[in-house]
C-alpha cells in the first residue's frame, strides 16, 4: 500500500469521524440530561504521548482537557503498565481533569497488536459525583473535599474487567447513583466506539500509517498556526477587567494579561493577577492552559481542524497561587467565573490587533444552575443547566441573541417541555431580556429570561452569574451591555426580594419563581450612526420602545415610520451636546 | 400505465410503466421553474403518455426544500402559550463551530413581528392549568389577518398530550379568516421538545401555500388533459400519500424527491434477494447516501434541513457536497482540497467548454481516462479534453505535482468523502457495510461505486437499469402510509398492555378512516406498530417493531430482547440489568398498491465481442503507471453476461468503472453486479 499524502488525509478524516461517533454515542445513551440533552461534553482520539489528534465539536474547554488527562495516565502509570480495556477516569482539577470534580474525563489505550497506538478519550459533565450539595459543585465550598469524590486517574476497568471496589465507592458516594453509573457506561460505550474506528484505520491502511498521520496531522497543526501568527503584526498588549468578587465576599477581583506576539511565539503572561479565592472561583494552572489554547484557536483560525499541533507557538507565564493558578486544596466548582476572564483577556487584548475576527464583549459567564428537592415519593433530583445569553455586536453586524457562552459550543439548552416532564418545575417564560444596553452602530445581542416557579412543597438553588457587576464591554463607541442576575420572587408577589449574582441552596417555597436573567451583549460603534431603519425594524420587532430610539438612538419614530427631519437634528444636537458635556 | 416525475433542478425525469408488460420506458426533459407543471406534461408528451390511460401518477418534487433553501415561502405568523412568544425565533442556543465567536444563527421563517401568544397553560400531563382564552384568540386572528399573513403555525406548549388548546384555536380562526390555512402542530408531531415540534410546524405553513398552488394547478391541467387516475406523492419518510394529504401536510414532502431512490433500492433489493443495501445518488453537486436494513429503508424521526429541525419520521438520507462538478482547489496550508463548492450544470466542468476555469471531478476523471469524451450524455454535450488538462495543470503547479498525480489524487479524495458520507448512514449507525449491497445511481453513482464499496469493504455493487432515472422508476413502487404516533410513558415489564392497546385503537381507528377516504378496501390495508423504547433513565430512544396491534404480555419477552439487540446495534453497548422504558407508540398504517412486475433482461450470448468498444489506458495512482481498462456497450450486454476488471462499461448516462480485480455478471433484471475484490488483510 502506498502511503501517498492523500492516504493520509484520509486517514485524518476517518479519525475526525470516529470522535463523532464517540459524541453521538455519549449523547445518546447518557443517563443524566445535561449530558443527553444540553450536550455538555467533549470527545476525542489522543496520541500515545497525549497530544489530541482529532476531536468532535462539543465543550471546546472539554476536549482541551483529554490530552492532559492522558498526560496524567502516562505519568502515573508508565506507558508499559498499560494494557487493552484499561480504563481510567480523571477529574482531579491538577491533574488530567481542569475543571472541576463534575466533569469526568474518561480514558482508554488503543492497542494493536500489541503496541499501544493512540487512546480514545471523553469528557462530561456527571450530574452527581458527591460531595457537600446536591449537583455537587456548589457557591459556597471552601475545599476541594466538600466539592465531591476526587478521581486521580484512577483504573476502573483492567484489561476489560471492572475493578467492582472501586464502583462500589462511586455508586456508594454519589446521591444518584443509577444516573452517575449510567453516565459512565455510557462514557465507555463513547470510547469503544472511538476504538473501533482506530482499529478500522489500522485493519485498512496499517499501524504505521496511522502514525504517520498522527505525526502529519500534528506537524500540520503546527504550521498552520505558526502561518496564522506570523500574518499579525508583532507586538505585545495589554488587558484587564474586574471580576465581581472572590466567591464567598463582595471585593471585586483585579485581573490582567499581558500578550506578546514576536513571530515565533504567542505569549500571555498573567502575572499580577489577585491571589486565589477563598470561595469556589478558582482555575487550576491546567484550566488555564485549556481556554489560553481555546482562545489562540479563536483568534488564529476558528475553522482548522483541530489538535495539539496547533499549539506549540502558545507560552503561559503565571506564577502560583492566582486566580487562574490555584493551589491544592482550593475549591473549584464554579471555575468558569474565572477560567472565563483568563479567555476574556486574551479576547479584549487580540481585539487591539485583530477587532475584523472577533465580536465584542457577551454574557461570559456559564450561569451554572441547580435546582434541586425531593419529589412526592421522596426521591431526589437535580436540575443542571447552564444559561445561554446576548453576544457582543462585530463590526459589521448586530450580536446574536440567546447563544451559550465562549466556554461552551455544541451545547444546547433543555426544552421546557422536558424540564417539566422531568422535574416538579413549570417555566412561567422563557424569552428575549429585551432591557436597554448594548447600544450601538451595531447592537448587543439579545440574553434570556427564564422563570421557574416551584411546584413541590420546596427546592433548593444554587447559581453563580458572573458579571453581576461589570457587563459586556462595547467598543468604537459601543455601549455596555446589561448584568446577569438571579432574582426571586416570592409566591403570589410581582418583584423579586432578590437579585443577586450568586446564590447557595437558597430555599424556595411551592410557587415562588426564581428568575434567571441572562446578559444583553455590548455595542459597536456609535449609536448616532446606526441607521435609522433598523431601529424602526427593531421597534417593530417589539426589541426597543420609542424612548430608548430616542434616548440611544436619536431616532425620531412616528406611526409612518422614521422621521428623518427630526431625526437629524436630534442626532445633531446630542452629538453637540456630547461634545460639550465631554 | 403507471407514471411518475421527477422533478429536479436541472431536469425532470419520467418514467412511464405499462404494467401488463413490465416495460419501461424513460426519458428527461429541462425542468420549467416558472412553472413545473409544464415541464410535466412536456415530459408526458415526450414519452408518448396518453395522460387518459394513466392509472397512477406518482410525483416527487423538491418544491418544498427549494422554498426553505431559498428562504421564498409564504409569511407566517406563528402562534403560541402565554410566555413563550420567542421560542421560535430563539431557536436553539448551541454554537456547533465552537471555537467561531463571529457565528451566527441560521435565519428562522418568521420573524418576532409575526409571533403571538395567547393565554392557556397545559401540565406535561395534558392536565389544564390556566383554560384556554377564546377571546384573547379572536383577537390575535385579527391581528394576524390584519399583517397579511397567508399562512399559520400555532404550537401550544404540551399539545402533544392534549391538543384542546390548538383545536380551540383552530376554531376560532377559521371563524375570523377561513381563507387562511393553519397548521395544528399536533397533527404533525405528538412528541415533546417545544421548539423542534414548532420547527416542524412552521415548516409546513411556510411550504403550504406555494405547495398547495402547485399541486392545484397540475391536477387540474392533468384532468383537463383527460387525466382521471391516482395522483401520489412520494413521502419524507417513505411510500406515498394522496394529493388531498399532501395539500393538507407539505411537511411530508421535503425529501419528496430523493425519497424516490431509496425506495427504488427497498424494491430492487428484494427483487434481487438483497435486503440489505445502501443507496448512493451522485448527481452534479451533492450526494445522498441512505441505508435499507432487511427491505426497509432506515427512518429517523428527527432531522434538520437547511439549518431547520423537523420532527417527523423522515428517511434518514444524508447529503454531502460531492459529485461530478465539484471543485478542485488549494487551500492556504497548500493542500489539495475537492468541494463543497461545484460548478454545477452552468458553467459546468471546465471541460464542458462553458466557461468553467476551476478543475472539477469530472475533469480529473476524465483527464486520467476513466471517462469517454464522447459519451457525455450520449455524446449530447460537447467535451474538449484540453480544458480539462489545463485547469488540472494550474493546480498541479500550484501543489509542484504531477498533472496525473493531481487528476488521481482529486478523483481518489472525493471518492473518500463520498465513502466518508456512507460511513454516516451504516457505520455511525451501527450497521457493518460488509452486510450490504451498495446500490449506485444517479449521473455519476456507477462511477464511483466500486471504490466507495472497497473502501468500506462492501462485497457488492449493484448498478440498476437506467441508473440516471432511479429516483423515478423508485417512485413507481410506492405504496400510501399513514404514519401515527402518541407519547405513552410506561416500563416495559410492568406494562398494562391493555392501555396500550387502547392507544392502538384509537391509532389504527385514524388509520382506516384515513385509507379508506384514500379508497383502500380492508384487504389492501397493513398496520405495522412499533414502540420508541430506551433505558429508564436515558431520554433518546430506539425504534423497535412491535408483533402486532393487540399485545399481551407474552409478547414481553420478544419485545425485550429485540430492545436489547437493537441497542447494541446502534450504541455498541446494551445494559441486561436495567429497566426498560416504553415512550411512544407508532403506527404506519398501509394502503398497498399492486406491485408492478419489472421486465426481465434478455440472455446474453457470454460472448462479449458484439459489446466491446476497444479499450482505453487509464493512469493509475497507486502504481505510478497506466493499466489498460476494456471498453463495452451495457446496452449490447445481456443477464448471465460476465467481464472481469479493469473494464469501462459505457450506457449514454453514465458510466461503471470494473477496476482490477472486480468482476461485472450482468443480473436478470439487466442490473450490473460488481463483485469488489477486497483489500488483503480488510476483514
Amino acid at each position: 500500500m502506498s502511503r501517498d499524502p492523500f492516504t493520509l488525509e484520509i486517514i485524518g478524516d476517518m479519525l475526525r469521524a470516529s470522535a463523532v461517533e464517540m459524541f453521538i454515542t455519549y449523547g445518546r445513551s447518557a443517563q443524566s440530561p445535561i449530558i443527553y440533552e444540553v450536550l455538555d461534553m467533549g470527545c476525542g482520539l489522543i496520541s500515545a504521548e497525549g497530544e489530541l489528534i482529532a476531536e468532535a465539536e462539543g465543550v471546546p474547554g472539554f476536549v482541551g482537557c483529554l490530552g492532559f488527562a492522558v498526560r496524567e495516565v502516562l505519568e502515573k502509570f508508565g506507558a508499559d503498565a498499560l494494557q487493552p480495556g484499561d480504563i481510567f477516569a480523571c477529574n482531579d482539577p491538577w491533574g488530567g481533569g481542569g475543571t472541576h470534580l463534575s466533569d469526568v474525563v474518561l480514558v482508554m489505550p488503543l492497542f494493536h497488536e500489541g503496541n499501544l497506538l493512540a487512546f480514545a478519550a471523553n469528557k462530561a459533565h456527571w450530574t452527581e459525583v458527591g460531595g457537600m450539595a446536591p449537583g455537587s459543585w456548589t457557591t459556597d465550598s471552601t475545599e476541594i473535599y466538600q466539592e465531591g469524590l476526587q478521581l486521580p486517574a484512577l483504573r476502573l476497568y483492567r484489561a476489560g474487567q471492572p475493578q467492582q471496589d472501586l464502583l462500589d465507592i462511586l455508586e456508594a458516594n454519589v446521591r444518584l447513583p443509577e444516573m452517575t453509573l449510567g453516565d459512565m457506561y455510557a462514557g465507555i460505550a463513547a470510547l469503544h466506539a472511538g476504538a473501533r474506528g482506530v482499529a478500522t484505520v489500522c485493519a485498512r491502511y496499517g499501524a504505521d500509517a496511522l502514525l504517520e498521520a498522527i505525526a502529519l496531522l500534528l506537524q500540520r497543526g503546527e504550521s498552520v498556526a505558526r502561518e496564522r501568527l506570523a500574518a499579525l503584526p508583532d507586538g505585545s498588549w495589554f488587558a484587564e477587567a474586574w471580576l465581581d468578587d472572590d466567591g464567598i465576599g463582595d471585593e471585586p477581583q483585579y485581573v490582567c494579561v499581558r500578550v506578546t506576539i514576536d513571530g515565533e511565539r504567542f505569549i500571555a503572561d498573567y502575572s499580577g493577577c489577585a491571589p486565589q479565592a477563598s470561595g469556589p472561583i478558582n482555575t487550576t494552572h491546567v484550566g488555564l492552559m485549556v481556554v489560553v489554547r481555546e482562545m489562540f484557536k479563536c483568534v488564529m483560525d476558528p475553522h482548522f481542524p483541530n489538535n495539539d499541533g496547533f499549539f506549540r507557538p502558545i507560552e503561559i507565564i503565571c506564577p502560583p497561587g492566582t486566580l487562574f493558578t490555584a493551589q491544592r486544596p482550593a475549591p473549584t466548582s464554579t471555575y468558569w467565573e474565572t477560567g472565563s476572564y483568563a479567555a476574556e483577556l486574551i479576547w479584549r487584548a487580540m481585539y487591539a490587533v485583530a477587532p475584523e475576527r472577533l465580536s465584542v464583549g457577551h454574557h461570559l459567564s456559564i450561569c451554572g444552575t441547580i435546582v434541586s428537592g425531593e419529589d412526592e415519593d421522596g426521591r431526589p433530583w437535580v436540575l443542571v443547566e447552564p444559561q445561554a445569553g446576548g453576544w457582543g455586536a462585530t463590526q459589521q453586524r448586530d450580536g446574536q441573541n440567546g447563544l451559550v457562552p465562549s466556554g461552551d459550543g455544541e451545547t444546547y439548552i433543555m426544552p421546557v417541555e422536558i424540564c417539566e416532564t422531568r422535574y416538579p418545575l413549570l417555566v412561567d417564560r422563557f424569552a428575549f431580556n429585551t432591557e436597554p444596553g448594548g447600544a450601538g452602530r451595531w447592537r448587543g445581542g439579545f440574553g434570556l429570561i427564564r422563570d421557574y416557579q416551584v411546584t413541590s412543597s420546596h427546592a433548593d438553588l444554587t447559581a453563580s452569574f458572573g458579571r453581576f457587576r461589570f457587563p459586556p464591554w462595547g467598543a468604537q463607541g459601543g455601549a455596555d451591555g446589561s448584568n446577569n442576575a438571579i432574582e426571586i420572587i416570592p409566591a403570589g408577589q410581582e418583584k423579586a426580594v432578590l437579585r443577586t449574582g450568586r446564590c447557595a441552596r437558597q430555599r424556595l417555597q411551592r410557587g415562588d419563581v426564581a428568575r434567571l436573567i441572562t446578559a444583553v451583549g455590548g455595542g459597536f460603534g456609535d449609536p448616532l450612526q446606526r441607521d435609522p431603519q433598523r431601529v424602526a425594524e427593531d421597534l417593530r420587532e417589539g426589541y426597543l420602545s420609542p424612548e430608548i430610539a430616542r434616548q440611544a438612538y436619536g431616532v425620531v419614530l412616528d406611526s409612518a415610520g422614521v422621521d428623518e427631519a427630526a431625526t437629524a437634528s436630534l442626532r445633531a444636537d446630542m452629538s453637540r451636546e456630547r461634545e460639550h458635556g465631554a | 400505465m403507471r407514471v411518475s416525475v421527477d422533478v429536479g433542478g436541472t431536469f425532470t425525469d419520467v418514467i412511464v410503466l405499462d404494467e401488463d408488460s413490465g416495460d419501461i420506458q424513460l426519458d428527461k426533459v429541462a425542468t420549467t421553474p416558472a412553472n413545473p407543471a409544464e415541464g410535466v406534461l412536456q415530459g408526458f408528451d415526450k414519452v408518448g403518455a396518453q395522460t387518459g390511460e394513466i392509472e397512477y401518477f406518482v410525483h416527487g418534487t423538491t418544491l418544498g426544500i427549494n422554498a426553505m433553501l431559498t428562504r421564498s415561502g409564504a409569511k407566517v405568523a406563528f402562534v403560541t402559550t402565554r410566555g413563550f412568544r420567542d421560542i421560535y425565533v430563539l431557536g436553539r442556543t448551541d454554537r456547533e463551530p465552537m471555537y467561531d465567536f463571529k457565528y451566527k444563527k441560521p435565519k428562522s421563517l418568521v420573524p418576532r413581528s409575526l409571533c403571538f401568544e395567547v393565554t392557556g397553560r397545559l401540565n406535561y400531563k395534558g392536565q389544564v392549568l390556566t383554560p384556554f382564552d377564546a377571546d384573547q384568540a379572536r383577537e390575535v386572528a385579527q391581528r394576524i389577518v390584519d399583517q397579511g399573513v397567508e399562512s399559520v403555525a400555532v404550537c401550544f406548549l404540551h399539545s402533544y398530550a392534549n391538543p384542546a388548546h390548538e383545536l380551540a384555536f383552530e376554531k376560532v380562526f377559521q371563524e375570523v379568516a377561513p381563507q387562511i390555512s393553519v397548521t395544528l402542530s399536533h397533527r404533525l408531531s405528538r412528541v415533546y421538545r417545544e421548539y423542534e415540534r414548532s420547527s416542524t410546524t412552521v415548516i409546513d405553513a411556510y411550504i403550504k401555500p406555494i405547495t398547495r398552488t402547485y399541486l392545484t394547478r397540475l391536477n387540474s391541467e392533468l384532468v383537463d388533459g383527460g387525466f382521471n387516475g391516482n395522483f401520489l406523492m412520494t413521502r419524507s419518510g417513505g411510500g406515498a400519500m394522496t394529493l388531498d394529504t399532501a395539500r393538507e401536510e407539505p411537511a411530508h414532502l421535503v425529501l419528496s424527491g430523493p425519497a424516490g431512490g431509496v425506495i427504488g433500492g427497498a424494491f430492487l433489493g428484494k427483487l434481487i434477494d438483497l435486503p440489505n443495501m445502501i443507496t448512493v445518488d451522485m448527481g452534479g453537486t451533492s450526494l445522498d447516501a441512505s441505508l435499507i436494513a432487511e427491505g426497509e429503508p432506515t427512518v429517523e424521526n428527527e432531522q434538520v434541513f437547511q439549518t431547520l429541525p423537523i420532527s417527523i419520521p423522515t428517511i434518514d438520507i444524508h447529503t454531502i457536497g460531492a459529485g461530478g462538478g465539484s471543485i478542485a482547489w488549494v487551500d492556504e496550508g497548500g493542500h489539495l482540497q475537492v468541494g463543497p463548492q461545484s460548478a454545477g450544470a452552468d458553467p459546468g466542468p471546465a471541460c464542458y467548454s462553458k466557461g468553467g476555469q476551476q478543475a472539477t471531478f469530472t475533469d480529473a476523471a476524465l483527464q486520467i481516462g476513466f471517462l469517454n469524451p464522447d459519451n457525455f450524455l450520449g455524446g449530447e454535450i460537447d467535451i474538449d479534453p484540453a480544458l480539462a488538462e489545463a485547469a488540472i495543470d494550474r493546480l498541479a503547479q500550484q501543489l509542484g505535482m504531477g498533472l496525473q498525480d493531481v487528476a488521481a489524487g482529486i478523483v481518489s479524495i472525493l471518492e473518500a468523502k463520498m465513502a466518508g458520507a456512507v460511513r454516516v448512514i451504516s457505520v455511525e449507525r451501527g450497521y457493518h457495510p460488509r452486510d450490504f449491497a451498495l446500490c449506485a445511481f444517479g449521473g455519476g453513482g456507477a462511477f464511483v461505486a466500486a471504490n466507495i464499496s472497497r473502501e468500506l469493504g462492501v462485497p457488492l455493487a449493484i448498478i440498476p437499469p437506467g441508473p440516471g432515472n432511479f429516483s423515478a422508476l423508485g417512485m413507481l413502487m410506492v405504496d400510501v402510509v399513514h404514519d401515527y404516533a402518541r407519547t405513552h410513558i410506561t416500563g416495559l415489564v410492568d406494562m398494562d398492555p391493555a392501555q396500550a392497546n387502547q392507544v392502538y385503537t384509537e391509532l389504527a381507528a385514524q388509520g382506516q378512516a384515513a385509507l379508506a377516504s384514500d379508497g383502500f378496501g380492508a384487504d389492501q390495508q397493513q398496520y405495522l406498530p412499533s414502540a420508541e423504547m430506551r433505558y429508564r433513565g436515558q431520554e433518546h430512544t430506539v425504534n423497535i417493531p412491535l408483533p402486532g396491534v393487540t399485545l399481551s404480555t407474552d409478547d414481553i419477552p420478544l419485545i425485550t430482547e429485540r430492545f436489547h439487540a437493537a441497542h447494541l446495534q446502534q450504541y455498541g453497548h446494551s445494559m441486561m440489568q436495567d429497566p426498560i422504558e416504553i415512550v411512544t407508540l407508532r403506527l404506519r398504517a398501509v394502503g398497498l398498491l399492486p406491485r408492478p412486475d419489472l421486465a426481465r433482461a434478455e440472455s446474453g450470448s457470454g460472448d462479449l465481442a458484439a459489446a466491446s468498444r476497444g479499450s482505453r489506458m487509464v493512469f493509475d495512482r497507486a502504481s505510478g503507471s497506466e493499466i489498460e481498462y476494456q471498453v463495452y456497450d451495457r446496452m449490447k450486454l445481456g443477464a448471465g453476461d460476465s467481464l472481469s476488471g479493469p473494464a469501462i462499461v459505457e450506457e449514454p448516462s453514465s458510466t461503471t468503472m470494473v477496476h482490477t480485480g472486480d468482476t461485472l455478471t450482468v443480473g436478470e433484471y439487466g442490473e450490473l453486479q460488481i463483485r469488489i475484490a477486497q483489500r488483503g488483510d480488510n476483514g
